[in-house]
């Protein structure tokens, strides 16, 4: 790297008897980062004061975007543990109010399930904190050499529930109940990318178990949000899924030590992904507030410009030679083919690129070519201030790629491969983008639990917000009053209905599972009440 | 968990309906190509026209069941649901509060602003003079036995 220039200024603010120090870390990576995020976010908020003109509380919306910059901002420059602690814990309130910007229980059940995964990780970093007292200074770039293995494991759980990684990953696509403008700032680059950023920051740190299992998890993520994005209809989820497939992606990069071509690919990422969310959200707006893509169709004749926009920003995605996603995702590719790591940790990387390349050609199928179910009279084709915040982040997402790969990362351009590997990439994306024509026009009518658990993120989605819907929200308040109506609730003709849904049919699978709990507690009460 | 008491009886025309209703919507979901879907729900239809004229009412009956049955079997994963209705994404997305509702702060409340109040309780009255002045007085002993 040429860039080995870091600058750290430290901010004291003298008072009589104490002081408050304020350190700021600027090197290559802090620079180029921040520069991302304020030129995404300026665009952004350009771009919502079109979307959310006719929004009441718009007030509310700007100041909750500048302050998430805001923390993010502190996040990105601060190398202090309390200081980045600020910026963490304001990302984490911040999107959690973001999130609940609409007022329906949809939103609500969303923002909690965000709220309540990122304090997990949040603890964690608190937990840090206190074991850093051990050393003396909380600078943790300090601690090279001398350092505790528990902290290691802290905050490597702290980024996974930051960047959505398996166990913690049901929140990134309910949290798209947020507005567009939110979507695309908090939940392609800024927010969901911090885990990752935090990790690149603490490489020194990772000891190799923790390699090992951050390799296993963020693989796994990848695969997992793939086919859950191959059967999602809705527009912002399958987009989260693969913002969710992208940060698996980067994560296991971190995971075999090339945390600096992670950080890369997180760049050309946010660029992409944050154009990507933006005509989303145009296309959303115009199709009065639908996101179901079996609605949407032949968008070609309607929003040429920005159907353009969305299918180059998705070809980055999928890499596309020449555009700005290629020029980081080949090269990691192509260091994972030439690292010999393991058959079945190659075999998982490959099907995570092959999925990754089926749900976008998916996507635009869907968007371009398919008929659309209906046909407004009210399009706002040429709206241009929405085109105009586009321009930037769309030159961005075509040259990125290969300005940092020709300045920033030149040493890492020459990469030698026997031909069948080489050409191997190239095949299976054009095997993907076969079988992406298949997919968007097969017509399975069966209901299939084995697609309902591949689309539902292998019932991810169903432990976190499901059962902490319906079993421990619902019954919490029916406990709280149970001494008033519990002989209404638990017996009578609702145990009739107990019976009758477990005779024969029952409406589908989760209600089978309520069910289930349900009964065991009826027939304890049954029992308790009758034998003792 | 709320108790299904049967509040209606529902007729046996409404439950055909119903099916018929939910059965295309299912199929919507199944097929996105106008032309294919529109082949599917002609289909549908023949079907349900093959026992329009069906007198015995607990074949009948036992049709509607089989119906069923064929539904849940066929049930979509994801299903489609129209933006602003209930389960969509849009719906119920904006909260206006009325105007009312500051009526019933507490008094502690109210004593925080009290320059607003003051200037609400004169409009109100003020309100209700050009109301007056407009349609009338109104008795209040007309509308006792309402209550």
């Amino acid at each position: 790297m040429g860039f080995n220039f870091s600058l750290f200024i430290h901010w004291k603010m003298v008072f009589c008897s104490f002081y408050i120090s304020f350190p700021f870390y600027l090197d290559y990576m802090s620079c180029i980062f921040m520069g991302m995020v304020l030129l995404i976010s300026g665009s952004i908020i350009f771009y919502s004061e079109f979307y959310m003109q006719s929004e009441i509380y718009k007030l509310r919306f700007f100041f909750l975007m500048f302050l998430f910059v805001m923390s993010m901002i502190f996040l990105i420059i601060c190398p202090n543990f309390f200081c980045m602690l600020l910026g963490w814990d304001g990302l984490g309130l911040v999107s959690y109010l973001l999130v609940i910007y609409y007022q329906n229980f949809k939103s609500f059940y969303s923002g909690l399930i965000t709220a309540l995964t990122n304090r997990v990780g949040d603890v964690f970093i608190l937990c840090s904190i206190s074991l850093f007292f051990c050393y003396g200074s909380f600078n943790y770039m300090n601690f090279f050499f001398n350092y505790n293995m528990y902290f290691c494991y802290m905050f490597f759980i702290a980024s996974l529930t930051k960047s959505a990684q398996i166990p913690f990953s049901a929140w990134l696509p309910a949290a798209m109940a947020a507005p567009t403008p939110v979507s695309s700032l908090v939940h392609s680059s800024t927010l969901v990318t911090a885990g990752v950023y935090i990790m690149i920051r603490f490489n020194y740190y990772l000891i190799q178990e923790i390699k090992y299992l951050l390799m296993f998890i963020s693989l796994l993520t990848m695969i997992m949000s793939g086919f859950s994005g191959m059967f999602e209809f809705d527009l912002k989820k399958i987009i989260a899924l693969s913002t969710l497939s992208q940060l698996g992606f980067m994560m296991s990069t971190i995971s075999i030590g090339f945390y600096e071509l992670a950080f890369f690919h997180l760049i050309t990422h946010a660029g992409f992904k944050a154009l990507l969310f933006m005509c989303a959200g145009f296309f959303i707006h115009n199709y009065h507030d639908n996101q179901d893509i079996r609605f949407f169709g032949l968008m070609n004749k309607n929003f040429c410009f920005s159907l353009c926009m969305f299918n180059i920003a998705n070809l980055s995605l999928s890499g596309f030679p020449f555009l700005s996603g290629f020029f980081s995702k080949d090269l990691i590719l192509e260091f994972m083919l030439k690292l010999n790591f393991g058959f079945i940790y190659l075999i998982l990387f490959i099907v995570g690129t092959f999925l990754t390349v089926l749900y976008s050609f998916r996507l635009m199928i869907y968007l371009t070519f398919k008929k659309s179910f209906f046909n407004s009279v009210e399009f706002f084709p040429n709206l241009l201030g929405i085109q105009n915040s586009m321009y930037l982040l769309f030159f961005f997402s075509v040259f990125l790629g290969f300005i940092g790969s020709s300045i920033f990362f030149f040493p890492y351009n020459y990469i030698v491969l026997p031909f069948k590997m080489k050409i191997l990439i190239s095949l299976i994306c054009l095997l993907s983008f076969c079988c992406s024509l298949k997919i968007s026009y097969m017509n399975l009518e069966l209901n299939n639990y084995f697609i309902m658990y591949l689309s539902q993120m292998w019932f991810l989605y169903f432990l976190k917000t499901d059962l902490l819907k319906y079993f421990f929200l619902n019954n919490s308040y029916k406990f709280s009053k149970v001494l008033v109506t519990y002989i209404e609730n638990y017996f009578g003709m609702t145990l009739y209905y107990y019976f009758y849904f477990f005779s024969d049919k029952f409406l589908n699978f989760f209600n089978y599972l309520f069910y289930l709990f349900s009964f065991f507690f009826v027939y304890y009460i049954f029992f308790y009440t009758f034998l003792f | 968990m709320a108790t299904r008491t049967p509040f209606e009886v529902i007729s046996h025309t409404r439950k055909v309906c119903s099916l018929y209703k939910r059965m295309t919507r299912n199929l919507q979901a199944y097929y996105h190509d106008r032309a294919q879907f529109r082949y599917q729900a002609v289909l549908l239809r023949a079907t349900f026209d093959k026992h329009k004229d069906e007198k015995d009412m607990i074949k009948a009956t036992k049709l509607v069941q089989k119906g069923e049955d064929h539904l849940y079997s066929l049930l979509h994963y994801a299903p489609i649901k129209f933006p602003n209705s209930p389960g969509g994404v849009a719906y119920d997305r904006n909260v206006i509060i009325p105007d009312e509702a500051v009526d019933f702060w507490d008094p502690v409340e109210k004593a925080f602003y009290p320059k607003y109040f003051a200037l609400r309780e004169q409009r109100k009255k003020e309100f209700v003079e050009l109301w007056q002045k407009k349609y009338g007085k109104v008795d209040p002993k007309e509308y006792e036995h309402h209550h």
